[in-house]
């Protein structure tokens, strides 16, 4: 796995992935905190 | 686990759309665009500080008495290109998160929770620290680790550990300046991920 990294459009995409990654758990999350409140 | 993986799905079909990919491109160019801009003005003087450094220690002679020696002239731009890829790097993950994060979250929030009530909290400048605090621990990581470069199986695992830390830390603190922020006097405790805001 670690050898994948020096792929370079892996790199490129790696920052926007993990970004919209967090973005979607947050908002579900957020999601489920508000319906919960 | 199962949000988790449904985040990572959602990613992926988020991460397909037109308008995340130009996102994608866009700092990673404009960092290229800056440290090419410094290079092109700073070369000689990197260099020459790199020499200087090199010089200071016995591995350029043991360079240039090995099996290594037709290489040894091109050491110094070797490893400044090693240098800048890095700081290449780091540049776009700033840029993405200080600029590109509110639109992701604006494009996300828009599409797939549309039903999410729209709630202002946090603020640009409390992103900038965050990222400013998240690329000082990588930088400080990264000088700290270099030693362990040198035996091969942390060569791989080091840098992975610390572009998953910087990717998880820079892209996720930015959080406060979300546009669907969470509710400064609701009551209930915040959720996991969000709880990395500094501000409501």
């Amino acid at each position: 796995v670690g050898v994948l990294q020096f792929v370079p459009l892996l790199n490129l995409l790696a920052p926007i992935y993990t970004g919209l990654a967090f973005i979607h758990l947050s908002l579900a999350e957020l999601k489920r905190a508000r319906a919960a409140a | 686990m199962k949000n988790v993986i449904a985040a990572l799905t959602g990613a992926l079909r988020s991460l397909l759309h037109p308008k995340m990919l130009a996102v994608m491109m866009g700092p990673m160019l404009a960092a290229l665009l800056l440290w090419l801009v410094a290079a092109l003005m700073f070369w000689h003087g990197w260099t020459q500080g790199l020499a200087d450094l090199i010089q200071a220690t016995p591995a350029q002679q043991w360079i240039a008495q090995g099996f290594l020696a037709p290489a040894s002239h091109y050491l110094i731009t070797f490893v400044l290109i090693l240098l800048l890829l890095p700081a290449i790097y780091v540049t776009a993950l700033l840029i993405t998160s200080i600029f590109a994060m509110p639109m992701m979250v604006t494009h996300v929030a828009q599409r797939d929770y549309a039903q999410l009530e729209y709630k202002h909290g946090g603020s640009t400048m409390g992103s900038v620290l965050n990222s400013a605090g998240a690329t000082t621990a990588y930088v400080a990581g990264w000088i700290i680790t270099l030693p362990l470069w040198l035996f091969s199986p942390f060569a791989i695992i080091v840098p992975l550990l610390l572009l998953i830390s910087i990717n998880a830390c820079s892209v996720t603190m930015p959080w406060p300046s979300m546009p669907v922020g969470r509710n400064t006097h609701a009551s209930h405790p915040l959720p996991s991920v969000i709880s990395f805001c500094w501000a409501s």
